[in-house]
């Protein structure tokens, strides 16, 4: 580990943690005690389709690009749906690209009206921002609010993300992030954090900081400083990385530095020396530091982070601390910048703040880095992003409908799930949201398995799966056991009892038995298969007949049709295709 | 020790001895007649754009803010957050907080509070800087200023001891909903060291100390908090010196945040009535700074600059000159 990466994780004050804890006890308990939520309501969001939009997506250029093989339209319907909703098609969307595969296009320009589109965008970014960790900077738990840690971690942590949500929903221009003056806010912040959010407001809404901070977007979202801060050492070093790291897509922790000729950094005076003199040092803070000096209206003194009426406003006064502290005078890319409002105005006319998103947005979709050979495939999104004012939209549009998107062979075929896909596609199919003690137990990484389901959050694990894992596929099983439990016992209750009908078991209603309705139970099969995992199955195929052997069996056992549409819906939700798409 | 250099004017503050520069004359060229010249093209950059002055809106209100900068750091002082502190001995609601007085006369306040002292919001440390100011720079502050404003003292008097003294740590913050809340945050730090004919004091604060219900025009009850203050007070007969040194915010002026470097104000008859010292960083809402440095000419006027804008004489009108000298007559012992 390089010095300066060492510091960066001192300034974090903590070890990596064990992303094995969670599996042991999984293992060992049988998993956790599950806190069944409220019957959640039928989410069926209205897709609102605009005037058909003019897509002149460039084609990816051919020559340097590996040639791609393209999805079957199933297979590619998934994909695009899971990628931009979140959720798996439903079977009326699978018919219609039975019918005609042309008529995927159209589906995809829905997927991207989909009130879950932006809740898409924010889930990639949750892992750009690396916001999920569950050891913020400040001390939650000495929050004058009543409401609970997982509610205010969640709160905390998504305020940036919940911008671009807002932007990307409402086709505001990407800029907006960096230069607007708002944020978003929902009841738990708008309890702890200085706006206007009324008092009595419940859910997440757009607010505005009333402690006088400079605005400038995201760069003044208390969530972000909250979670990541500074130690006195670190000098806002670590922050100021932050932002060039998800917005410029340069980190600089990622940068090779040669030490060889740099001695005696025993000492901070020698460190604080060497950054300075050293031209192997200097290379990096000497426009790193610029930009740490001007995070210092958020700069929390050793304790403060303790200390709620520290934490919870900006300070003017302290922003010219970086004088005392043997900063920089501010700037970016070597120009003065007054403060956080001109900051983020520069951010946004630089063009690598477009470029940037729009790699993330690629990196986000694929799961892993771009190679070399795939730099064009940025150049080319990015057109398409900036023609059309930098709509969040317009790059998602341009990437979806990219030949290297639709690929099915390579590092495409088949891609892994997010925990926020894995998540949020089987409480679509199921209703089942799987908590604990308010932890969203696919979500979080420490209370819960998202690290174990290869969820990133910098701390428990920084890079993504490009395939199946040992502890991802234990997730699954667990999952599609609760799961499978929950929808069966509320889909074979009476029809008054479940407002909006049957999720999955719509063509049977618990009181079917063998050989009478071998063929009705085998119809609900075929459903299921296509429904759960879009897998095409003939009603005769001996995969069906093993499922309605265990089906049979267990109605044998139990006499009960739940126990028995449990055992069959928990094989069915463990298909790989659960897991990989 | 704090960064910021503590400058000694150099020419005599109190004596009226500043001079007025030399300004040296050049005798202009002596330009020939000659045949017209041609015009010659060159290669040569166009200058660049004549940059606009800071507008009048920040320039005219120089001595209201320097005003109420003085006056938001008069209220930085000893008599409330002693007040402050014997009410929350009073409540004795916490059960791990101790106010001690050392053997040297200094009065400490430590918390120290595990997470079941559930009155109590964390352990007390701070940085290193307000504790030292205690020591060795009051010492240096004190050697600095004395053989301006009390000539008659000799600066290589031992200051030892200081006392007495005020030591503050850490933060406090009251949650019980049966008493007043208050919140404390960060290090004060106060000398008043006292020779013949010359009664000086000296501040150091970071942080805040805030009370429910307190008086606006108290320290505990303003919305001021401070960033590496020291503020010095010196009487010596009818002169009366405050200055002042870090920032200040929430001030009660036409700028909520001032930041002040090598800031001065004498007021009495000997030497400049009108004329502050040092560079005073003027903060707007919208978060740009303006920094307004004074010469040495008697004149309340200095020089504001800002990016993006050319250098802009800004003064202080009589007035607020005669206002401040009355609040520093006052607000120095």
């Amino acid at each position: 580990m390089t010095p300066i990466v060492a510091r960066y994780a001192r300034s974090k004050g903590r070890a990596p943690s064990t992303p094995w804890a969670g599996t042991l006890l999984l293992l060992a308990c049988g998993g956790p005690e599950v806190t069944p939520p409220v019957d959640p309501p039928v989410d069926t969001p209205v897709e609102v389709v605009p005037d058909p939009v003019e897509t002149d997506v460039p084609v990816t250029p051919g020559p340097e690009l590996p040639t791609y093989t393209s999805l079957d339209p199933l297979r590619l319907l998934v994909r695009a749906s899971l990628d931009l909703r979140g959720v798996r098609p439903s079977l009326d969307e699978i018919a219609q690209v039975d019918a005609d595969p042309a008529a995927l296009d159209g589906l995809i320009e829905r997927f991207l009206y989909n009130p879950r589109f932006g809740r898409r965008v924010r889930e990639v970014f949750d892992e750009v921002f690396l916001m999920r960790d569950e050891e913020p900077f400040v001390s939650l738990s000495e929050l004058p609010t009543h409401w609970s840690e997982p509610a205010i971690w969640e709160a905390i942590g998504e305020e940036p993300t919940r911008m671009l949500e807002r932007i990307a929903n409402e086709d505001l221009p990407y800029t907006a992030f960096v230069t607007g003056d708002w944020t978003m806010v929902n009841e738990v912040t708008g309890s702890i954090f200085p706006t206007d959010y009324p008092p009595d407001a419940t859910g997440w809404r757009v607010a505005h900081y009333t402690d006088n901070r400079p605005t400038a977007g995201v760069l003044v979202s208390s969530g972000l400083w909250w979670q990541h801060g500074s130690m006195l050492n670190n000098l806002n070093r670590g922050r100021a990385n932050q932002l060039s790291r998800t917005l410029m897509c340069f980190d600089y922790l990622e940068s090779e530095i040669d030490f060889t000729g740099v001695s005696a950094l025993d000492s901070e005076e020698a460190m604080g020396n060497a950054i300075r003199t050293n031209p192997d040092c200097a290379a990096c803070h000497d426009s790193l530091d610029p930009l740490a000096s001007l995070l210092y209206g958020f700069w929390y003194p050793s304790t403060a982070k303790h200390d709620y009426f520290d934490i919870r406003g900006y300070h003017p006064e302290r922003e010219r601390l970086w004088v005392d502290l043997g900063g920089l005078p501010p700037s970016f890319h070597g120009r003065p910048v007054q403060n956080l409002t001109e900051l983020g105005q520069q951010i946004a006319e630089d063009p690598g703040f477009a470029r940037c998103f729009v790699q993330r947005s690629w990196e986000g979709l694929l799961r892993r880095k771009l190679t070399p050979a795939e730099a064009p495939l940025v150049a080319a999104t990015l057109t398409s992003f900036q023609s059309g004012g930098l709509h969040i939209r317009d790059a998602w549009r341009a990437i979806v409908r990219s030949d290297t998107f639709r690929s099915g062979t390579g590092d495409l075929a088949p891609k892994v799930v997010t925990p926020a896909i894995l998540a949020s596609s089987v409480e679509e199919l199921t209703g089942f949201h799987w908590t604990e003690e308010g932890w969203d137990l696919i979500r979080a990484p420490i209370e819960g398995y998202a690290a174990l389901a290869g969820g990133i959050d910098g701390i428990s694990r920084s890079t993504g799966i490009i395939e199946p894992t040992p502890t991802l596929v234990i997730v699954q099983r667990q999952l599609a056991a609760m799961a499978a439990s929950w929808v069966a016992e509320r889909d074979l209750r009476p029809p008054p009892q479940r407002p909006g009908g049957a999720r999955l078991l719509t063509r049977v209603d618990g009181t079917e038995t063998l050989p009478e309705d071998d063929a009705l139970l085998r119809a609900q099969l075929v459903e299921l298969h296509l429904r759960i995992a879009a897998d095409r199955v003939a009603p005769d195929a001996p995969r069906l007949d093993d499922e309605m052997a265990l089906w049979s069996d267990l109605m044998a056992s139990s006499g009960d049709p739940v126990v028995a549409w449990t055992g069959v819906l928990t094989v069915l939700l463990r298909d790989p295709n659960i897991i990989t798409y | 020790m704090s960064a910021r250099s503590t400058r000694l004017w150099g020419c005599a503050l109190l004596l009226g001895a500043c001079v007025e520069p030399e300004v040296p004359s050049v005798e202009p060229p002596v330009v020939e007649d000659s045949a017209p010249v041609e015009p010659v093209e060159t290669d040569l950059p166009e200058l660049p754009p004549e940059l606009p002055p800071i507008a009048p809106e920040i320039t005219h209100t120089l001595g209201a803010a320097v005003r109420a900068t003085f006056t938001s750091a008069a209220l930085v002082e000893r008599a409330p957050l002693q007040a402050l502190l014997d009410y929350i001995r009073t409540q004795r609601r916490t059960r791990c907080s101790e106010l001690t007085e050392e053997a040297d006369g200094v009065m400490v306040y430590e918390v120290e509070c595990h997470d079941d002292d559930i009155d109590m919001a964390g352990e007390l440390r701070w940085r290193d800087t307000a504790v030292s100011a205690l020591d060795e720079p009051s010492a240096q502050w004190a050697r600095a200023w004395l053989p301006q404003i009390c000539p008659e003292v000799d600066p290589s008097l031992p200051l030892d001891p200081p006392a007495p003294a005020l030591l503050l740590l850490g933060h406090y913050t009251e949650v019980d909903p049966d008493s007043v809340p208050v919140h404390l945050r960060g290090a004060f730090a106060d000398v008043q060291p006292t020779w013949p004919g010359c009664h000086a004091a000296r501040t150091a604060a970071d942080g805040y100390a805030d009370q429910e219900g307190a008086s606006p025009g108290s320290w505990t009850g303003s919305e001021l908090e401070v960033q590496r203050l020291e503020v010095g007070r010196v009487r010596a007969g009818g002169a009366a010196l405050f200055t002042l040194e870090g920032t200040l915010g929430g001030v009660n002026g036409p700028f909520r945040t001032v930041d002040v470097t090598d800031g001065a104000w004498l007021a009495d008859g000997v030497g400049c009535g009108l004329e502050p010292r040092g560079v005073w960083g003027l903060r707007t809402d919208d978060g740009a700074w303006y920094d307004v440095t004074f010469d040495e000419v008697c004149d309340g006027c200095g020089v504001a600059r800002a990016p993006g804008h050319a250098d802009t004489p800004a003064c202080i009108d009589a007035l607020d000159a005669a206002a401040i000298s009355a609040l520093v007559q006052a607000a120095v012992p």
